[in-house]
């Protein structure tokens, strides 16, 4: 989009010509981040991204000529597409260069057990490791070299480090992007009759106070539902969002996360009850909750997500739930 | 627009709702199935107690039901009756619909992988809980009919 367009109020098509809008929707969603553009061997064969179905499919194009995988990457994503190697029957290693896989996502803890689970279905997840060239003979990726020194062989390297906010074909419009673009509750953007909503824009996060950009279905649907109505003249807001609220099963262990999961702040009060591998954990500021994980057993955790996502006072509820949560693990 | 309504004076908590719903979603609609099948139906409401008070948890199926937004498959949808119901082949078991559901009545059923919620039992005209309640706490009603209901009870209460 170029600068003089939004007052033309056209947009620009990749063919050359330009398209006349009343209204216009910004949903170009999230792009995944190419970690270091100028590593050696990141444009070789066998190196990809996943986002799209398209991606998806060429990677199992792929696969016949494949024995073994690096992901790049112990986020959510990495973890997933790990699973999914590994049960087409590659050798895969995970790498990620936190101390813990998911780190966004789960605590210690959690990560540790869901790590300990991935070992036992044969995956390799190597922590506070980081890859600093892709090998390549004739072309095709055959292998990573780590920070520490190692080398991990790979024919499939996936590089899943996290998505950003496609917002660089912005760049000129004069439409105002921090991280992502700018919004106000009813999803319009600072330029007159443009409006915007999903993995794209920047708001702010509930449960930390901060700015976020999130890469959440949940998020994308209200917030493309806000814009809609808003375009069509109705009144609609934007409802309270988190920028951490996960739900998946990882090796046969549910996991549902939401809101602030690490904390080093006094200010903060944490619960926590294990049983085995399961685990659920509350992290409350004052009686309001903030944070949780629940691993294992999973029942009921919108009641507790709902709590976080609306910033409700529970007073001296605040036990209640506290027990609720702790003595029910199934 | 119908509805399950839970006046919850008049729970005894007697779980005979969550036992009815367990059987209809057996594999042979009877007790012996429900309690004798392989992987036994889990039940889709909850009979809650807080102190003295008894209730039926159960699904709203919301006007703006979070769980379907959540869905990331499209596997939850509204069927014709305005009831919110799973396409089984498209749930793959993400719980993203237990993570959003504020009441917490979507189950996970672990052994078929799939996340269970209530179907307003399609195959009966009357829901099996509201048959089986024996006090007559849960019932579908119009939704109409329910706010006349409510302005009578009002009324009345006034003029005491
Ligand atoms: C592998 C994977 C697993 C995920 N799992 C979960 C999950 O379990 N739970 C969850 O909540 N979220 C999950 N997500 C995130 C979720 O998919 C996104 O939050 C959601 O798709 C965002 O919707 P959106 O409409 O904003 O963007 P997108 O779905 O990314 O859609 C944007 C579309 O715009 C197109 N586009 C981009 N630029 C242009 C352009 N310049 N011109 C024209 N078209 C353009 C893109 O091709 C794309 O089709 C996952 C994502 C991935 C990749």
């Amino acid at each position: 989009m170029r600068s003089d367009q939004p007052e033309k109020k056209v947009i620009g098509l990749q063919s050359g010509k330009e398209l006349a809008y009343d209204k216009l929707l910004l949903a170009a969603g999230g792009i995944p981040i190419m970690l270091l553009q100028n590593m050696v061997g990141l444009d070789s064969k066998g190196v990809f991204t996943l986002r799209s179905l398209d991606d998806a499919i060429k990677i199992r194009e792929y696969l016949p000529t494949c024995r073994t995988a690096v992901i790049i990457g112990g986020g959510l994503v990495g973890i997933k597409t790990a699973e999914a190697l590994m049960r087409v029957g590659l050798a895969v290693t995970v790498i990620e260069q936190q101390p813990q896989i998911l780190p966004l996502r789960a605590d210690l803890t959690v990560a540790a057990t869901i790590a300990a689970r991935l070992k036992k279905q044969n995956i390799t997840v190597l922590t506070k490791e980081a890859v600093t060239e892709i090998i390549t003979q004739k072309g095709r990726a055959n292998g990573v070299c780590l920070a520490s020194g190692g080398i991990v062989p790979a024919d499939l390297v996936i590089m899943a480090v996290g998505v950003r906010a496609n917002i660089d074909f912005l760049s000129e419009s004069g439409i105002k992007v921090d991280h992502g673009v700018v919004v106000n509750n009813r999803m319009r953007t600072s330029v007159p009759d443009i409006y915007a909503a999903g993995d794209l824009i920047r708001f702010i996060d509930q449960a930390t106070g901060e700015k976020a950009v999130s890469g959440l279905w949940s998020n994308a649907v209200h917030t493309g539902s806000v814009a809609g109505c808003s375009m069509s003249g109705g009144r609609s807001e934007m409802p309270p969002m988190l920028s951490v609220m996960n739900s998946t099963e990882i090796a046969g262990l549910p996991i549902i996360s939401a809101g602030l999961l690490h904390t080093q702040s006094d200010q903060y009060a944490v619960y926590t009850e294990a049983q085995g591998e399961k685990y659920r954990k509350l992290i409350f500021d004052q009686d309001r909750l903030v944070g949780m994980i629940f691993l294992g057993d999973v029942s009921r955790a919108g009641v507790y997500t709902n709590l976080i996502r609306n910033r409700i006072p529970l007073g001296d509820r605040r036990d209640t739930v506290i027990r609720e949560v702790m003595t029910k693990i199934r | 627009m119908q509805f399950l309504y839970a006046q919850t004076d008049r729970c005894l908590g007697c779980r005979s709702c969550e036992i009815a719903c367990r059987i209809e979603h057996s594999e042979e609609k009877n007790l012996f199935s429900a309690v004798s099948q392989i992987h036994p139906p889990k039940k889709r409401l909850f009979v809650e107690q807080q102190g003295d008070r008894k209730e039926p948890v159960l699904c709203h199926h919301c006007d703006d039901s979070p769980c379907m937004a959540a869905c990331i498959t499209g596997s939850l949808y509204r069927d014709e009756r305005g009831v919110i119901r799973r396409r089984d082949e498209r749930c793959i078991g993400c719980w993203s619909c237990i993570m959003a559901c504020p009441f917490g009545v979507v189950a996970r059923d672990a052994n078929l992988h799939l996340a269970v919620k209530c179907d307003r039992c399609p195959d009966r005209e009357i829901p099996a809980c509201v048959a089986s309640c024996p006090t007559k706490a849960l019932r579908l009603v119009d939704a109409d009919m329910l706010s006349e209901e409510r302005r009578q009870e009002y009324m009345l209460r006034e003029e005491k």
